[in-house]
């Protein structure tokens, strides 16, 4: 089984980070808007998302990496990923639809791609989070020649 | 120019239907649609704002301007059959272009609501699959012989245009038809407990509301008998059959399912007539439901889930069989999906599956049951007995309802518990698999397989033995 580029985890501590930050602010807002003439502990709301935060961002992001892996099989794409709900995900090559590549802000920062493999299920959860930019488009014409390869000679 | 003039058939193939119009009454069932949606406001508006000129302008521009448009629509939209595919323009302001290749075409569905049979015509509904919430071309409205002759070039027999469900078919083998009695009957059985206890705890709650005069008055009328008592008693339950018997004799009267080759046909509808065809090579999953009412009478339900993206909630297909016998499953399975059937019996799930489900029902039972005993004793405590001995009930019943097996290309899964639901699909459908195992199912030995079809709710077998899973999804991948 083959895993996800390593950069990824800088890629999902950069989101918890962000994300932190931004539930913080928020935070911070409903707290010093209902409490501060009660009370100076308000501040403790927002420092305490913050250091949840931090606790995600550094150890979160290597335990869902360690737990993350793909196949290419001869007859199915599996994926295998989860901490706590573990999931297997399988996904015959002669059901593959299209293949997507994706590059959110922090994934080009970080030469990065996110590869979605589509089914005519919405319910088929076949998706890359963090493969290396030139890899995936490598990737993608693999998976599509795979999905050939089951087609009827002719 | 006549119908027959407009059939296109110089070129071998390419058989075609010259672009037409809806039918004229279309602009006023529109308008009918559409003086329901706004009856309220403008009701509201003449009482409120009569002496306002700018509200009595609204209240008379308003329906003009509805009117005006419906009518533009109705002269913007055109449909024809051209290539091999139904192309539809439409739009007033907004053009649209939409063409769904005859070929993919799996699901045409005519309804007659009253305001199309006051005007004698009918409502086309045509998918192709395509993932939309509704049907991908409405036309709404065509006469009865332009619904016939458009459903035949679909159905690819363009030269024997004939009525979708035909007075004595030939071809057509009547697979089952439902009588008004039975019909009452899966009225009755349908309404699940809980939704049952709802409905009497918002009687309770209306009373409640209800001036104490009022009901001073009506205890009044009835006379403190047994026979007062019966009859207030028979009154409650002719008022409960006549709702629940009345909707389902409204909305599935004169049920007919019909088998034709590769399609299914269904007819039913007292004031909303409904006939759905339905390609059975595009059917994915059979639900078969059974709530503990209809397990009870050896009677249970059928829904048939279609690649089809319209229809009801969860992209379910609208198609079902409202009420059947135990005894006449096997055979219409055997219609439906003819290599599922006879059902095998299934395979019990493992005890580790049962003591999961009574730890789950217990947790929610004793969360509920401590603080009513806690703090409503000494009568909590009995209550909060009677929810653990019920959660324990509800969990067996769960426990119970727990099965899987597969017979040459079909997997069968059954799950629930006071609703008993038996999933049926092939593995030619399966798009994908998930094996999903939470921190306790692990901890149990157990997992849950998930075989997600196009459309719709994915087939899932619940607590099993994560080894016996395994071996089941590679027939997803070797089928």
């Amino acid at each position: 089984m083959a895993k996800l580029d390593r950069r990824v985890v800088s890629v999902w501590r950069w989101t918890t980070v962000l994300g932190g930050a931004a539930a913080a602010v928020v935070t911070a807002g409903v707290g010093w808007a209902t409490l501060h003439q009660f009370t100076k502990l308000w501040i403790l709301l927002p420092a305490v998302v913050l250091l949840g935060t931090a606790l995600a961002a550094w150890r979160g992001p290597p335990a869902v990496w360690s737990h993350w892996s793909y196949e290419l099989a001869d007859d199915a794409l599996e994926l295998s990923h989860g901490v706590w709900f573990q999931e297997h995900s399988v996904v015959p090559w002669s059901r593959v639809q299209h293949v997507d590549i994706s590059h959110g802000p922090l994934d080009r920062r970080f030469g990065l791609a996110q590869l979605k493999i589509h089914t005519a299920s919405a319910k088929t959860n076949a998706k890359l989070p963090g493969v290396d930019a030139a890899e995936a488009e490598r990737l993608r014409l693999d998976i599509l020649e795979r999905y050939r390869q089951t087609l009827p000679a002719g | 120019m006549s119908d027959t003039e407009n059939c296109d058939r110089d070129a071998p193939g390419a058989v075609g239907l010259a672009p037409r119009r809806l039918h004229p009454a279309s602009p006023f069932i529109g308008l009918i649609f559409q003086a329901r949606q706004y009856a309220i406001p403008l009701v509201a508006t003449f009482f409120l704002g009569r002496d306002s000129e700018i509200q009595s302008l609204i209240f008379l521009g308003l329906p003009v301007v509805i009117a005006l448009l419906q009518y533009l629509g109705w002269r913007r939209f055109e449909y024809r059959i051209e290539g091999g595919a139904l192309i539809v323009d439409k739009g007033v302001l907004n053009r649209h272009h939409r063409e769904i290749p005859i070929d993919r075409v799996h699901h045409i569905e005519e309804i007659a609501k009253l305001q199309h049979r006051v005007f004698g015509v009918v409502n086309l509904k045509i998918d192709s699959g395509g993932g939309e919430s509704g049907a991908e071309i409405d036309l709404d409205a065509l006469s009865k012989s332009e619904a016939a002759r458009l459903r035949a070039f679909l159905e690819g027999r363009p030269d024997a245009p004939g009525p979708i469900i035909r007075a004595a078919p030939d071809a057509e083998r009547p697979v089952l038809s439902i009588g008004p009695l039975q019909l009452v009957v899966a009225g009755l059985t349908n309404v699940p407990f809980a939704a049952t206890i709802a409905l009497l705890a918002s009687v309770l709650q209306l009373a409640d509301e209800v001036s104490e005069d009022f009901i001073v008055a009506v205890v009044e009328r009835v006379p403190l008998t047994v026979a007062g008592l019966a009859g207030s008693l028979l009154t409650v339950a002719l008022v409960y059959v006549a709702f629940a018997g009345g909707a389902s004799v409204l909305s599935n009267y004169g049920f007919v399912l019909q088998r034709d080759g590769n399609e299914v046909r269904v007819q039913k509808g007292l004031l909303d007539r409904r006939r759905s065809v339905v390609d059975l090579r595009k059917l994915t999953v059979i639900r078969i439901d059974e709530t503990i009412m209809r397990r009870a009478l050896r009677l249970c339900s059928f829904r048939l889930q279609t690649i089809s993206g319209g229809g009801g909630p969860f992209g379910v297909s609208t198609l079902s069989v409202p009420i059947l016998g135990d005894s006449e499953v096997d055979r219409v399975v055997a219609e439906l999906m003819p290599v599922a059937a006879p059902l095998p019996t299934l395979e019990v799930h493992p005890p580790a599956a049962r003591r999961r489900i009574y730890v789950r029902r217990l947790f929610i039972g004793l969360v509920l049951a401590v603080p009513i005993g806690w703090f409503w004793r000494p009568a909590g405590v009995l209550v909060a007995v009677l929810l653990l001995v019920l959660a324990a009930c509800r969990a067996e019943v769960a426990y119970r309802a727990l099965g899987h097996g597969t017979r040459d290309s079909v997997l069968i899964s059954r799950e629930g518990g006071l609703r008993r639901t038996t999933a049926l699909t092939t593995w030619p459908r399966a798009e994908s698999t998930r094996l999903r195992s939470s921190p306790l199912q692990r901890w149990a030995g157990l997992a849950t397989l998930y075989v997600d079809v196009p459309q719709g709710r994915s087939v899932a077998v619940v607590d099993a033995d994560p080894a016996e899973l395994r071996e089941l999804r590679k027939l997803a991948i070797t089928r």
